[in-house]
């Protein structure tokens, strides 16, 4: 229990630190968010007035405080480009987000994790080494460019999976499991990228650590004591086999959200990472810090669940550790 | 074993309504449009959006102070009763008086009132609003350098009101087309804050449609508005807008039948189009917009420098023949050819082929020569002296960047084509693609070589922005010329078109000449509407300015109309 | 004798890979022949451009020994490339032949273990490794390929013409085209102000020459769709364009002749412009901004985590404290924000991008080099370096870097792969280098929009970038196999 807190305690000036960074190098970059919705008519006092409206013309020093007095309480600012709040675009962003890389990740962890013990258990097969084969290509394959390609494949091509959006544009209006399943077809193609091609990477980590463990002497030990197979694999061996799979279970976290910036711009998915490189391009502000701080967040919270689990999984770390 | 053959069925029956929810099916749908925007709307208000797209849904929810008609034969804008049931030119068109009618009504009951168009060009007028469109007020009555409410607007009855303008031209009018805001929903905010309401988000109607839900880059869904009382309810049920912004998946959409109505579409799509979609119709609207190189006639920089003081020609493009070389050097044929086929056309000057009658048809583009370019650069004293390929004059390379805005492909292209084209003379660019915020930064400072634009025209003829005085902000050449505002000031004055036109085409005139642009070409948008959609007069003033009369009939009935 | 048998020339050493065969080692040795063959029937086939660019840097080393004022103006960056590659191409057929014979007498020399360093024992290790020695042999080309661009590219990269004809072409295009005799558009005519200095005639010849070599020879071409003869005008189409040439104008008055055709093997892009070419100088930029921005990653992270793990305290818990933090950015994140927003004009775009890669992605390797740092320093030969007075100067870079050397360089074989594919992202996004410059990213990114009707433009770049991955990552693979046996793939 005390090194949790003490690993939650560690995590709060990691996000300080985080959203300083990002409000410094947003600050600090060329640019000026009023010219988007000022008519270029417009003389140079309309600017000024509006950038007195956003808050624009104060010290940086000024400026960063009220923010930070601002997330503290809950409240992102307000987009400039979007005329809305931050915190409400937030709202709308977030589980779409969640939705894709959650879904994203489940597919990576199951089938990671079957093909990783599958592959491991028949290793040196022709099986093995055609998902070893396929792990690499993944692993090396541009995510952006996969996209396009299931999308040229089964969108344009066969027409059976939507290219863009999350949704259909009526789903509302049908029936509740149609738009579940509306949903679903949205996601195919998105998770297909995110999630199968890093469940190949899975699969591969899962093997390595599968063989670690088969090659320990306990299993052996087990086996000679005359157990059957899948009790020897099942309970033994998988448990210990996937303790380092929980830690790799927290760093994809990241790894989903950095890589759903791409999936999300190709297949036009409205969340986060669509945001955020629009908000990027846009030059707004508060939302690339708000974008940005939400998803280093998850980032720190994805490494302290990881260390948490990996915890409470393995005793000795909790004993001996020391940070 | 047992198992196999239900579960195979439950499978095949979750792939059937997969596969189903795909159509187009759901109950209470039948009579409502689908309409693609290329883009999300900023907001609701018409005071505070840029957008085309944004304006265009407008039409939805704001009672229009005119019926306007564009008349596409004599190329002029007509004017037709709408909230504005009278309307009168008084001091020689100094001041104008307004009776609007008293039975146009808001979604909540309340009237459509004089208070509320007043309130609107009191926002519009508003420094701390910062409207986009307060040039509307521009022609109005200023003391000390700001915008006087009271003594531009008179508000004399509950239904008249009266406008008065610093001076008299035919086109006023024009300014007194924006919608009216419903006071009641904005007046206790501060001008200031009016960005944050959120009635810009969820509109007050007084229009066709009534707002229903807006989900930000996905849709916006409007309902008929039974209280409408004027121009009265949608005849649909209700219009969905889709926000797609990648064009492919747009016309996938179309030719899939789930969208209804979508625009642009690319010209090269159209051959397609017609052969295998006949349920689609195409619609090209009038050229309403250009594309232009304008190059910095004077030195910029030294003019910001000096305060406005000094005025020296430009390093590369003070010299007229170098304007004209540069013309000349560009192959903007093949960039109409390869983008724009028959949906285009060269353009000679800013006055829209629409306007007819203004249109000085002695002009021809300039043709593709680069001999031609070489031979004026040459004439110019731009040699290659020291065998680099570039031309240099004293020492100085011709060299520069070319900024235009990312995401139209369109526009990439022909930067890329300009860049090749120019090389071939010995000129070398740099093409500097930027983001919409950055590049309208660089062009409100005026803080280039070259920029590659575009510029919707507005509906009446307004020269002076852009070629009168050199601080006028869409005067993105730093143009001079006393003769052309000379023309300027005659022509806005002019009291019927036929002497307008008199001036408009001595303007073209010199404007062909002097170069100041490189017009490039106009460009006429394509609309792809679904058969099943009907009386969607889809005309120069908006696509969907009709929205309002759209219907829906029978998609196979309209097969035998082909 | 046998020292003598050593010095003898056989003359199969002289030609690469007659001596592997004599080994028995037929595979290996029919690479290094292949390979060998190529680089000279590249040398061959360019015959007149090598000698042109040689006779071009020389003319130019000349001009800047008498007249360097002169010799800066004529430098051009076009002109810098076909000497790279004029040079590049008359040194491979040597570089191959050095290669082979040092691996065919490493190969003849191999001993059994025993008193070799543990280089050797690696370099041995990592030689018997078939997969990543493809890998290697791959990339090898693939950077020749790379820098003899110029060479063997059939298109210029960047120029196009008769958009109509050319535009959209699928792969296995073969274009008619009527051959002009003179260029369509003539080079910009040299007005020779300076050549009247002293050294006037060797400025002329300089240019004559420069203008020969980056002379693009498809504009004495004219691609059509159709044509036939019609009196004294040969009468041709570009889709919906009628175009008249008089047949004075071309190079014969025979069909035959004046007309010739043109194969672009992977098709067109949407300005009619050769994919393959644009491919062949986009991995000009993938295979080097992936390399340097590692680079620079690595001498970053090694500096800092050196410094962290050796002197510890609170440069190292302020050191590892940014670390932590930089990498709760999640990393695209970071590096797309910084890409767009210190974009300016004032500094090409691939520098910046090189520079925001490098500097977002040192934390791992700071990691790395800081823990192998601890490990050491307990060790007893550097508290002997200590005992014995040594300056920290000289402990860290005689004692503790090379040690750490081996992992660093694994992890950085590793990480180019993940560099391009960052790259590539950033180009699709339009943040990468800017155009006409073609890059493997920024020719998918041009091609997205043309998807249904033009397949090819988006596909075989991003192949290209696959099979470069995937061959970095195998060399990885070997590289930590061989230097590291502890962590060896089961």
């Amino acid at each position: 229990m005390r090194y949790i807190l003490r690993r939650i305690a560690s995590a709060i000036p990691l996000l300080f630190g985080l959203v300083t960074v990002t409000f410094i190098i947003v600050h600090l970059a060329p640019g000026d968010p009023t010219a988007l919705f000022i008519d270029r008519d417009a003389d140079p006092s309309y600017a000024q007035n509006l950038k007195t409206a956003l808050g624009l013309d104060q010290p940086l020093h000024i400026q960063y405080f009220r923010w930070l007095k601002q997330v503290a309480t809950g409240d992102f600012g307000f987009s400039f480009t979007k005329n809305a709040p931050v915190s409400d675009l937030l709202a709308e962003a977030v589980p779409r987000t969640l939705l894709l890389s959650g879904s994203a990740l489940a597919v990576n962890f199951l089938m990671g994790i079957a093909i990783g013990i599958f592959t491991a258990l028949r290793r040196g097969t022709r099986f093995d080494r055609w998902v070893n084969t396929i792990a690499l290509f993944m692993y090396s394959m541009p995510e952006f460019w996969l996209g396009l390609m299931l999308i040229f494949a089964f969108s344009l091509a066969i027409p059976i999976f939507p290219a863009s959006g999350c949704k259909s544009p009526l789903a509302e209006y049908l029936p509740w499991y149609e738009y579940i399943l509306d949903v679903l077809q949205h996601l195919v193609l998105p998770v297909v990228v995110l999630g199968v091609a890093s469940a190949a990477a899975t699969a591969r980590y899962v093997r390595g650590s599968m063989l670690d463990v088969i090659q320990q002497d306990y299993i052996r030990t087990a086996r000679a004591k005359g157990l059957g197979e899948i009790s020897v694999i099942g309970k033994h061996a998988l448990r210990n086999a996937l303790i380092p799979v929980v830690t790799l279970f927290g760093l994809s976290f990241p790894f989903l959200l950095g890589g759903a910036v791409i999936v999300e711009t190709v297949f036009a998915w409205p969340g986060m990472g669509k945001m955020t490189v629009d908000a990027i391009f846009t030059r707004d502000y508060p939302m690339i810090i708000a974008t940005t701080l939400v998803s280093g967040t998850m980032v720190i919270a994805g490494n302290l669940l990881a260390d948490i689990l990996y915890a409470l999984i393995d005793p000795r770390i909790r004993l001996g550790g020391e940070g | 074993m047992n198992l196999r053959v239900p579960m195979t069925l439950v499978v095949f029956a979750l792939l059937a309504f997969a596969f189903h929810s795909c159509g187009k099916s759901g109950g209470g749908l039948e009579n409502t449009a689908i309409v693609a925007l290329s883009a999300d709307v900023e907001n609701f208000n018409p005071i505070l959006t840029t957008s085309t797209v944004s304006s265009e849904v407008q039409y939805c929810l704001y009672p229009q102070m005119f019926d306007l008609t564009f008349d596409l034969a004599r190329g002029r804008l007509i004017y037709k009763p709408g909230l504005v049931k009278r309307w009168e030119m008084l001091d020689s068109g100094r001041a104008i008086k307004l009776v609007l009618r008293r039975d146009v009504r808001w979604e909540n009951g309340l009237i459509v009132s004089p208070q509320d168009v007043k309130f609107t060009y009191e926002l519009l007028g508003d420094p701390s609003v910062a409207s986009p469109q307060k040039h509307y007020v521009d022609d109005m009555i200023f003391t000390n350098g700001k915008f006087d409410l009271d003594k531009s607007i008179e508000i004399l009855d509950d239904s008249t009101m009266l406008f008065h303008f610093r001076r008299g031209h035919p086109n006023q009018l024009f300014y007194l087309t924006i919608p009216p805001l419903p006071k009641y929903v904005f007046k206790d905010i501060e001008p200031r804050s009016i960005r944050q309401h959120p009635a810009n988000l969820k509109p007050l109607s007084g229009g066709p449609y009534r707002f229903e839900r807006w989900t930000r880059h996905q849709e916006i869904v409007f309902a008929s508005n039974p209280k409408c009382t004027y121009p009265g309810p949608a005849i649909l049920d209700g219009v969905i807008f889709r926000i797609i912004t990648e064009p492919q998946t747009r016309l996938m959409e179309l030719k899939k039948g789930t969208i209804d109505l979508m625009w642009p579409v690319q010209p090269e799509d159209v051959d397609d189009l017609k052969e295998s979609y006949r349920e689609i119709r195409l619609e090209t609207l009038p050229p309403r917009q250009y594309e232009y190189i304008a190059w910095a006639n004077i030195d910029f920089q030294e003019y910001r420098k000096s305060g406005g003081k000094t005025i020296r020609p430009h390093r590369l493009f003070g010299e007229t023949r170098v304007r004209q070389a540069l013309t000349y050097a560009i192959d903007r044929k093949s960039i109409l050819d390869a983008k724009l086929g028959k949906y285009g056309e060269l353009a000679v000057g800013d006055i829209s082929p629409m306007f007819r009658w203004a249109i000085n048809t002695n002009l021809r583009p300039y043709p593709y020569s680069p001999e031609q370019a070489r031979s004026l650069l040459r004439q110019a004293g731009w040699q290659d002296t020291d065998g680099d390929g570039v031309l240099d004059r004293n020492g100085v390379k011709f060299e520069f960047s070319l900024l235009y805005n990312v995401g139209n492909a369109r526009r990439a292209y022909a930067a890329t084509v300009i860049q090749e084209n120019l090389k071939q003379v010995g000129i070398v660019v740099h093409l500097v693609p930027l983001e919409a915020t950055v590049l309208y930064e660089k062009m409100n400072t005026k803080d280039y070589d070259a920029v590659l634009a575009g510029y919707n025209v507005s509906l009446s003829i307004d020269p002076a922005d852009r070629w009168g005085s050199i601080d006028n902000p869409f005067n993105s050449a730093g143009f001079q010329n006393d003769r052309v505002k000379e023309l300027i000031n005659l022509g806005m004055n002019a009291i019927d078109e036929e002497k307008a036109a008199y001036y408009w085409k001595e303007l073209q005139a010199i404007l062909h000449q002097e170069q100041p642009f490189t017009f490039m070409y106009w460009i006429k948008d394509i609309v792809g509407v679904n058969r099943r959609l009907k009386q969607t007069n889809i005309s120069t003033l908006g696509v969907l300015e009709g929205i309002g009369k759209w219907k829906i009939g029978d998609p196979r009935s309209s097969y035998s109309m082909d | 004798m046998s020292a003598l048998r050593h010095l003898r020339i056989h003359p199969g050493d002289v030609v690469p890979g007659l001596r592997h065969f004599r080994n028995g080692q037929y595979r290996a040795g029919c690479v290094y022949l292949a390979l060998f063959l190529l680089s000279i029937a590249v040398l061959a086939g360019n015959a007149g451009k090598i000698v042109n660019g040689i006779a071009s840097l020389l003319l130019t080393a000349w001009l800047l020994i008498v007249e360097p004022e002169a010799a800066k103006i004529v430098f051009s960056l076009e002109v810098l490339e076909f000497w790279i590659a004029a040079v590049y191409a008359v040194v491979l057929p040597f570089l191959i032949a050095g290669i082979s014979a040092w691996s065919a007498s490493s190969a003849a020399g191999e001993r059994d273990g025993e008193g070799m360093s543990t280089w050797e024992i690696s370099y041995q290790r990592f030689r018997n490794d078939p997969v990543a020695r493809g890998g290697t042999l791959f990339l090898f080309v693939l950077y020749n390929i790379a820098i003899l661009a110029p060479l063997v590219t059939p298109y210029n990269p960047n120029t196009f013409q008769d958009g109509l004809t050319t535009q959209f072409r699928p792969p296995f295009t073969r274009l008619t085209a009527l051959v002009l005799r003179e260029p369509r558009i003539h080079t910009v005519p040299f007005a020779p102000e300076r050549a009247k200095g002293t050294h006037g005639d060797l400025l002329k010849s300089l240019v004559r020459i420069n203008t020969a070599l980056v002379e693009d020879p498809t504009r004495r071409l004219i691609f059509v769709d159709a044509f036939h003869v019609e009196g004294s005008n040969v009468v041709a189409t570009q889709r919906t364009e009628l175009l008249r040439v008089p047949i004075a104008q071309l190079v014969s008055t025979d069909p035959k002749e004046f007309a010739t055709t043109r194969l672009f093997v992977l098709g067109t892009d949407s300005y009619g412009r050769d994919i393959l070419s644009r491919m062949v100088f986009g991995s000009r930029i993938s295979l080097s901004i992936g390399c340097i921005a590692v680079f620079l990653s690595i001498t970053l992270g090694t500096f800092i985590g050196l410094t962290a793990g050796y002197f510890g305290r609170f440069i190292d818990s302020i050191s590892m404290r940014t670390v932590d933090i930089l990498l709760a950015f999640p990393s695209l994140f970071l590096i797309l924000i910084t890409v767009s927003l210190f974009d300016t004009m004032t500094v090409p775009r691939i520098f910046l991008v090189v520079l925001v890669l490098g500097f977002t992605s040192w934390m791992g390797v700071a990691r790395l080099v800081r823990g192998e740092v601890l490990a050491l320093k307990g060790q007893e030969f550097i508290l002997a370096a200590h005992a014995a007075g040594l300056s920290h100067f000289r402990i860290i870079f005689r004692h503790i870097l090379p040690n750490v050397m081996t992992p660093v360089i694994v992890n950085a074989t590793l990480r180019i792969g993940g560099m391009i594919l960052v790259e590539a992202a950033l180009s699709f996004l339009n943040l990468g280098v800017q155009p006409p410059t073609a890059s493997w990213g920024n020719i998918i990114y041009e091609g997205k929009d043309y998807l249904a009707a033009a397949w090819w433009i988006s596909t075989f770049p991003g192949l290209a970038i696959v099979a470069t991955v995937v061959c970095f990552n195998l060399i990885g693979d070997g590289l930590r196999d061989a230097f590291d046996p502890r962590l060896r793939r089961m």
